[in-house]
């Protein structure tokens, strides 16, 4: 069990399946209870998790959600960054962090470029220069150095010149020549990024993810620095070691200027010190939370809590919570290549009970029924309206019409789901709600050691499934980075149903030519029109919205999941009570 | 002559005397005596009966699905709260379902505990029985042929009894869940899965009988009714089967009788691990499985499973330490 707390893309979604009940409910509270009382410096606050949630600490190897989170805050600084806010619309627009502003282009997208601030230092007291920032993209490119938990490198792999370049320690000098002409260029304070196409969403995906960040080159050792932290924030690893086993203590940053932050809304930088402590089980971290006493009280999980404690969330304990809503959905593709009736599509959404299937993940605290694949959480969220009025507990007289309006009954299904106990109760149930509207189900689980695995026997064309379950969270919050992912006809991303509708990819283009032309509301209402009418095309079977429901000690104050920490716990404002 | 009370063993029977009347005692069967030394033994017959109405209740499980008594894939949400537990204090006891329902999709627990039985046995059964036939053949064979071919059968029980059972069953699944669907033409699913591990039971768990069958052999052998038919020219399959299997069938019960609660436990332990019937379909192991998350928030989902399991191979081992006593009284216990 474990791993789930990265920001999408197909690993994420592999990894949150696996552990399938960790999540929870509706973010009806008001988020950061804590948030009320006036921040203080001093103290140390503890982090605990599992060694399974930290498969890296080079920037290069991070992609879970929680780890990129906290580290932006601690010690990762890029050029831009996500602020503080419960408001999601300012959390979710990047503002300046080592850069003077939020980039500019030219051309609506093709060419970034950064201007450098002034006083901005590594641990080390060097200065951070634009070839750092040319340094660290280029280490991305090393498969060995991305360490196999990928943070989505196909972002950047559109930059001009980089075909075939493998990074700077397995290119050749003609490659290597190509990459730091071409693709990342520095004059002076000026770092410009240059891209074969079109990415307007580029300063976000800096801001969210690790890829684009600066590294030092002569602090670099290749693959040995997987667990070193060389930081530009305002706090360190005294010896830059972080034990992959235990843990580390992270101090302050001497060389760290808040004056080149922006303090308020980056980093407040509360605690003296954090620790981050590593048990070899989920279980005694939420005992420990639980129980509330000596240094636990400055505590938090950046995890869920698991479905099995819910029994024990009550009364003191539960005030000590937040649930909000996650980035995460999950929902169910169809192959659209077998399946090609859209009334027998329609019909599998119809006939599921998907309160009750909430219920078997566990309930509110696991989420929430949906009728789209965008989550709650994204800008622009709006429920699919040919699902909106679709009962959540299911209607099988209705989807038995359907199937028999299309001639279909006794439509054989296979269904595929990544087993766990949890999903075999899930699947007993919706197999049971689709015998009753007519079709014949095989259910086809698939073991978590399988190998391929899950996702990756779903990716395949030619996979002998009809409908499977699946799920998304968005690497930066924008419609964009949902739904062509996985309803573009030719999407390097998710698109494992094989769906394909020339209509809705001129929606999508449509929306793309509006965000470079800044244009963020005809962006998004392109892309709202684009759901709708995949749709009326019934091409996949919406579910729930997941829950992120946290537990932390009494005396952490500012406990805030916002839209910049991907509703994980921000560690930009938390202080200890 | 008579022996005193005193040396008798318990539930031995005196040997023929005269009495003081005069009366002589009806002579017995040593049948007769091995059922009167096992009725006198009161936990054995206890144990009797619970195995019966486990076996019983096995045997009934699919004719109550069948005509709908027990249902153990119905979900039943609505007796559910809104974190997937039983509603009410007492784990969703009710009329309807006497030790509650399921934590996540309300399915009867008595309804689960009594199917899973079914194939709990079921699997344990036959890969006792398949092990119980190599173990004896390869028994009779290395015991009465000795030299050279006691010796080859001798060291491959060593060699088979050096591989590490569990973890070679959980390293193989894979290859062999292959080759049983691919190759032998099995459906995938529960169906390959149970056909692996009465087959992986049933070839790691024949040494003990074979070398406990052989010892008896090596001593059969040598009686006079094996000469004699040595004398009229018997082959030696009749021989093997026809004269020496008979005699053996004291050992074969008790052997067998203990080693099903092994193969029960064993089966548990592989579906705890995931590697025997996987869920909907219900065995004790993965009911054990899935109730373990629970065993604080539904107390008796998760004590139950563990009960009927841990009762059942008592009792069979009690059985077979009973039997064992009857039919070998001289055995040392």
């Amino acid at each position: 069990m474990g791993k789930f707390l990265k920001r999408t893309s197909v690993f994420t979604v592999a990894v949150a399946m696996a552990i399938g009940v960790a999540a929870c409910g509706e973010s009806d509270d008001e988020p950061g209870s804590g948030t009320g009382g006036t921040a203080q410096k001093g103290g140390t606050i503890t982090l605990l998790d599992v060694p399974t949630n930290y498969e890296g600490t080079d920037p290069a190897s991070i992609y879970y959600g929680h780890q990129i989170a906290g580290f932006r805050r601690l010690v990762y600084r890029s050029l831009v960054a996500y602020p503080i806010s419960d408001d999601p619309v300012v959390s979710g627009t990047p503002v300046p962090d080592l850069a003077t502003d939020t980039g500019t282009t030219p051309d609506g997208g093709k060419t970034w470029s950064f201007t450098l601030k002034d006083g901005i230092k590594w641990e080390d007291g060097s200065d951070i220069v634009c070839e750092d920032f040319q340094y660290g993209i280029s280490r991305s490119f090393d498969e060995n150095i991305v360490h196999g938990t990928g943070p989505g490198t196909t972002y950047i792999s559109t930059l001009v010149g980089t075909e075939g370049y493998t990074g700077p320690f397995t290119s050749t000098p003609a490659q290597q020549k190509a990459f730091d002409e071409q693709a990342v260029t520095c004059d002076g304070k000026t770092v410009t990024y240059n891209f074969t196409e079109a990415f307007p969403d580029f300063p976000q995906s800096v801001a969210s993810l690790f890829v684009t960040d600066p590294y030092k080159k002569s602090f670099d050792k290749g693959t040995k620095n997987l667990y070193t932290v060389f930081s530009s924030g305002p706090y360190k690893i005294e010896g830059n070691v972080f034990d992959a086993a235990k843990g580390a203590t992270f101090v302050r940053n001497e060389n760290y200027d808040p004056a080149t932050d922006d303090p308020e809304n980056l980093r407040q930088a509360n605690p003296n010190v954090w620790r981050v402590e590593l048990l070899q089980d989920q279980n005694p971290i939420f005992d420990r939370l639980i129980a509330d006493s000596g240094d636990d009280k400055t505590a938090l999980a950046t995890a869920n809590i698991l479905s099995d404690k819910y029994s024990e969330i009550v009364g003191p304990v539960a005030e000590r919570t937040t649930k909000v809503a996650s980035p995460y959905t999950r929902f169910m593709q169809i192959n659209n290549l077998r399946v090609t009736d859209q009334k027998v599509r329609l019909a599998l959404t119809t006939a599921i009970d998907r309160a009750g299937g909430l219920k078997v993940l566990g309930g509110e605290n696991y989420g929430s029924v949906s009728s789209t694949l965008v989550s709650a959480s994204t800008p622009g969220y709006q429920p699919n309206p040919a699902f909106a009025d679709i009962p959540e507990s299911g209607d099988p007289a209705a989807a038995k019409a359907l199937l028999a309006e299309a001639g279909k009954d006794g439509y054989p299904i296979k269904v595929s789901y990544g087993q766990s106990d949890v999903t075999d109760k899930l699947f007993a149930l919706f197999k049971q709600n689709w015998e009753e509207a007519g079709f014949k189900v095989t259910l086809n689980a698939i073991s978590p050691d399988a190998n391929p695995g899950y996702y990756t026997q779903m990716s395949e064309k030619d996979k002998d499934t009809d409908v499977f379950y699946s799920g998304w969270a968005s690497d930066w919050p924008s419609l964009l980075a949902v739904t062509p992912v996985i309803l573009e006809t030719e999407n390097p991303g998710f698109n494992y149903g094989y769906y394909s509708n020339a209509d809705v990819d001129k929606l999508f283009a449509e929306a793309r030519t509006a965000i470079a032309a800044g244009d963020v509301d005809g962006m998004i209402e392109k892309a709202q029109q684009a759901d709708a009418l995949a749709g009326e095309d019934a091409a996949y079977i919406p579910f729930l919205q997941q829950s992120n429901y946290f537990l932390y000690g009494s005396k952490i104050g500012g406990f805030l999941p916002d839209v910049a920490s991907s509703f994980y716990p921000d560690l930009g404002a938390m202080y200890v009570k | 002559m008579s022996v005193p009370e005193s040396q008798l063993e318990f539930g031995d029977v005196a040997p023929t005397e005269v009495t003081e009347t005069g009366d002589t005692v009806v002579g017995k069967s040593p049948m007769q005596l091995a059922m009167a030394r096992f009725r006198a033994d009161r936990k054995s017959m206890v144990a009797l009966g619970i195995v019966v109405f486990y076996v019983l209740a096995g045997l009934a499980a699919p004719l109550m699905v069948k005509v709908g008594v027990i249902d153990p894939y119905g979900i039943n949400l609505d007796l559910l709260d809104e974190i997937s537990l039983p509603v009410g204090d007492w784990w969703g006891i009710s009329g309807d379902h006497w030790l509650g329902v399921e934590p996540g999709v309300g399915r009867d627990v008595l309804s689960r505990l009594w199917y899973g039985i079914t194939f709990s046995l079921a699997i344990s059964f036959t890969a006792a029985v398949i092990a119980m036939v190599i173990g004896v053949v390869l028994g009779i064979i290395a015991g009465f042929s000795g030299g050279w071919v006691d010796a080859i059968i001798g060291r491959l029980i060593d060699l088979w009894l050096c591989f590490p059972q569990i973890i070679m069953l959980i390293a193989l699944s894979t290859i062999v869940l292959a080759f049983l669907t691919e190759d032998l033409g099995i459906p995938p699913g529960n169906g390959a899965q149970a056909v692996f591990v009465i087959v992986v039971l049933a070839l790691f768990g024949w040494m003990p009988t074979a070398r406990l069958i052989r010892g008896q052999v090596l001593s059969i052998r040598e009686t006079e009714f094996i000469a004699a038919a040595r004398l009229f020219g018997a082959s030696r399959r009749r021989m093997w089967f026809r004269e020496v299997l008979p005699n053996l069938w004291a050992p074969i019960l008790v052997n067998f009788t203990l080693m099903l609660p092994a193969f029960i436990s064993a089966e548990a332990a592989l579906s705890y691990l995931g590697v025997s019937i996987k869920a909907p379909t219900p065995t004790l192991g993965n009911l054990l499985k899935d109730s373990v998350k629970f065993a604080q928030a539904d107390f008796l989902y998760f004590v139950a499973p563990a009960f009927l399991l841990a009762v059942i191979v008592v009792a069979f081992n009690l059985l077979g330490d009973g039997l064992r006593d009857a039919l070998d009284p001289k055995s040392s216990r």
